[in-house]
């Protein structure tokens, strides 16, 4: 699991309430609030950013079983989980008509329509790149996770390299006065 | 964590596996030395190696432990340039709540 997601894992720690003022006796901590799907979104645009990613939103439905394949295909397929997990930052939200994440669509200026499910990747400063209902990847009348593959392949992001990365760290330093703190890892 | 932790430090991740000659920088970092991943280095603006993640009992890696955070927090006092106590408490502070929650799954 990458570092950063680690150190950016607490800010989903949405503060807790504590003792009320007057009353003595302790009250049970209450569940923090899970997160909502606009900082779900803030979060992985912050990561896309910082590890050269793209932000891969899935608009589910209700309706219908394609959602569950996709959801199954993005994360169990084992060419297309790997590039997801190596290329992408995921998020899902909800795209059926009176939902919540619809002002997220509206916000970050993805038309969705009918048509559900969909993706829509975004770079790591939330240009949206593309957004392709599940209909574009149907073959011989099913999902494709090749046709989805060769999608999401042209959207990746050109690699960095990491002699480039390390020497602007290093000059950033030396302008800042800060030493460089480097985490080798893998993509997650 | 990171706002505190970018007053001292330039955060960088080399991707081995993504990044064009990751491996090979990977290699000089580690000093031609294998080892697991995630490891960290702290260097100086010059590039000169100050203190790395093989801790007394080994790479801490992702450090989760009260051990491994120990020697992270070991890491970052003995290289941060000016962070207060007070800022290097919230860290503890935040960093304990991280392990928490990650020991917690």
């Amino acid at each position: 699991m990458s570092i950063t997601f680690r150190f950016l894992a607490p800010l989903l720690l949405l503060p807790t309430l504590g003792l009320g003022a007057q009353t003595p006796e302790k009250k049970p901590a209450q569940e923090p609030a899970p997160p909502t799907t606009v900082e779900l979104y803030q979060l992985a645009k912050n990561k896309a950013a910082h590890d050269n990613k793209r932000v891969l939103v899935m608009w589910t439905s209700a309706e219908g079983t394609t959602t569950k394949t996709l959801g199954e295909m993005l994360t169990r397929h084992r060419e297309l989980a790997t590039l997801v997990r190596s290329e992408f930052v995921m998020v899902r939200a909800n795209g059926d008509k009176g939902s919540k994440d619809r002002s997220l669509a509206k916000r970050l200026g993805v038309k969705i329509g009918q048509g559900l499910p969909a993706i829509s990747v975004f770079d790591g400063e939330g240009k949206l790149l593309a957004h392709e209902p599940a209909s574009a990847w149907v073959g011989e009348g099913k999902l494709d996770p090749q046709l989805l593959t060769t999608t999401l392949q042209r959207l990746k992001p050109k690699p960095l390299d990491a002699e480039l990365v390390l020497k602007d760290a290093l000059a950033t330093s030396a302008e800042g006065g800060k030493r460089v703190l480097v985490h080798l890892g893998a993509p997650w | 964590m990171n706002r505190i932790l970018k007053k001292s430090y330039v955060l960088v991740k080399i991707d081995t596996d993504r990044m064009t000659n990751g491996e090979e920088v990977a290699k000089r970092l580690r000093k031609g030395e294998g080892g697991g991943i995630p490891w960290m280095v702290i260097l100086d603006s010059q590039g000169k190696a100050l203190i790395n993640s093989d801790g007394p009992d080994g790479n801490v890696g992702c450090p989760v432990t009260p051990e491994e955070a120990a020697w992270f927090f070991t890491m970052l006092e003995r290289t941060n340039k000016g962070l207060t106590d007070k800022q290097l408490k919230i860290l503890r502070r935040e960093h304990g709540a991280f392990a928490k929650s990650i020991q917690g799954h």
